[in-house]
């Protein structure tokens, strides 16, 4: 609750980038080396149907917290709630694949601009997209781990993997131009399961640090 | 047919159980009496160290989630949740400021400057003393059963109805400690606060509430 002027300014920063976008980080070099004939793990959703993390938002120095909740209902829907530290709900959404509800939202974060960009987030946080994903091919980017190229719609993602197929880092990628509008980094973890992530959108200064955290006894 | 007859059965041992394991809370006899003594309770409180426990409800998700951790109050205007499972979280109310530390970053606010944020932190310190009988910023149910008061706490103001519809403050009659803080939001989901192991006027630092 501390962070409604947080909110404010999240907002006007999505407007302004969706305006100016200005992204320098290009993939627009990475040539096709193959076909990738190999599916995408995730462990997400694995073990718990409930995907725990405690979350940082940050933004232009400003930060929100509290504790995100990621249900898988089927392949097609995720519940999602946040709520603070000390238990005040942000909002519930209930998410597909093209669209989202809301179900309960306080006002503040009540904005179109807002929730679109936390919930695309989310859905790429979790892998959720997975299946969407369409004409893998390896591609040649200079770093150490394989890098496969993805459709997703009219944009790429491009995702470095790990040698047992585990997303190390995704990237969403538009335009002719290939700009980078965000990463995904999966910076650790434990028995396949990503614990530590890390959001980064190269728009807007808006970085978002999750840690899966477990709240069984 | 079997089942026409074990639906009720089970239906009624359920009910019958409920109650008599139920102590259920009725109008409180003496609301003045049980002002005057936690007011008399509050006048001794200088410190109080506890652990917490807390519960939320998520509806939506069809879960609850526990969470657990120490808190340190000192009169009149200092309180610390150290949040330590599952996750580690500070927040430390500071003469007038918030100071969080989440994540290893530490991040301080003035209390003044958000109005439900100082609704909040008022209440917490409030509620912990057991220092809400009189508050004008709700109306107030009082009830006890066997073993504890209650105090039904509905907010007044309308925007704090936004956040927080109504506030269970739970005190023993044994003490006159609060036991419990319960506030529930207007989806209904609540947040439930339990103290346990309370220690009263343990000498506390000023330091202490200080987050580094």
């Amino acid at each position: 609750m501390k962070n409604f002027w947080f909110i404010n300014i999240l907002f006007s920063c999505i407007l302004v980038a969706s305006v100016t976008s200005c992204a320098t980080h290009t993939y627009k070099k990475a040539a096709v080396v193959s076909p990738y004939d190999q599916a995408i793990q995730s462990h997400f959703f694995s073990t718990d149907s409930v995907q725990y993390f405690k979350t940082s938002i940050d933004t232009y120095g400003k930060a929100l917290s509290g504790i995100l909740a990621v249900r898988k209902l089927n392949d097609d829907t995720l519940k999602v709630s946040f709520f603070t530290e000390m238990g005040v709900s942000f909002f519930d959404v209930i998410v597909t694949h093209d669209s989202y509800h809301l179900v309960r939202c306080i006002s503040q974060l009540d904005s179109k601009g807002v929730m679109n960009t936390i919930v695309e987030d989310i859905r790429w946080v979790v892998l959720f997209n997975l299946g969407k994903l369409t004409n893998p091919v390896t591609v040649k980017t200079g770093n150490s781990d394989p890098t496969v190229r993805f459709n997703y719609g009219d944009v790429y993602i491009f995702t470095q993997i790990s040698k047992d197929n585990q997303p190390l880092l995704l990237t969403y990628v538009y335009g002719s131009k290939f700009k980078s509008k965000f990463d995904v980094k999966y910076a650790s973890f434990e028995n396949s399961i990503p614990t530590k992530i890390l959001v980064s959108h190269y728009n807007i200064d808006l970085k978002i640090d999750l840690t899966a955290i477990s709240f069984s006894e | 047919m079997k089942k026409y007859i074990a639906i009720p059965a089970v239906v009624f041992v359920v009910l019958l159980s409920s109650l008599i394991a139920s102590d259920p809370y009725v109008a409180m006899k003496d609301v003045a009496g049980f002002k005057a003594k936690l007011n008399q309770k509050n006048q001794t409180i200088n410190t109080l160290s506890c652990d917490f426990v807390q519960e939320k409800s998520l509806s939506f998700m069809a879960q609850k989630v526990i969470s657990k951790g120490t808190m340190k109050y000192k009169k009149p205007d200092m309180m610390k949740l150290e949040y330590t499972t599952p996750f580690q979280y500070i927040m430390s109310l500071y003469k007038g400021k918030v100071i969080i530390k989440d994540n290893g970053k530490i991040s301080k606010y003035d209390s003044k400057s958000n109005k439900v944020f100082k609704y909040v932190n008022d209440l917490m310190i409030n509620a912990v003393q057991g220092n809400v009988a009189d508050s004008k910023e709700f109306s107030i149910v009082f009830k006890e059963n066997s073993k504890t008061y209650l105090m039904e706490m509905t907010p007044i103001d309308v925007t704090m109805k936004d956040y927080v519809s109504k506030v269970l403050v739970t005190v023993s009659k044994t003490d006159y400690g609060v036991l419990k803080v319960e506030m529930t939001e207007k989806s209904g989901d609540y947040t439930l606060i339990t103290f346990v192991n309370r220690v009263y006027n343990t000498p506390l630092k000023d330091e202490e509430f200080l987050v580094h």
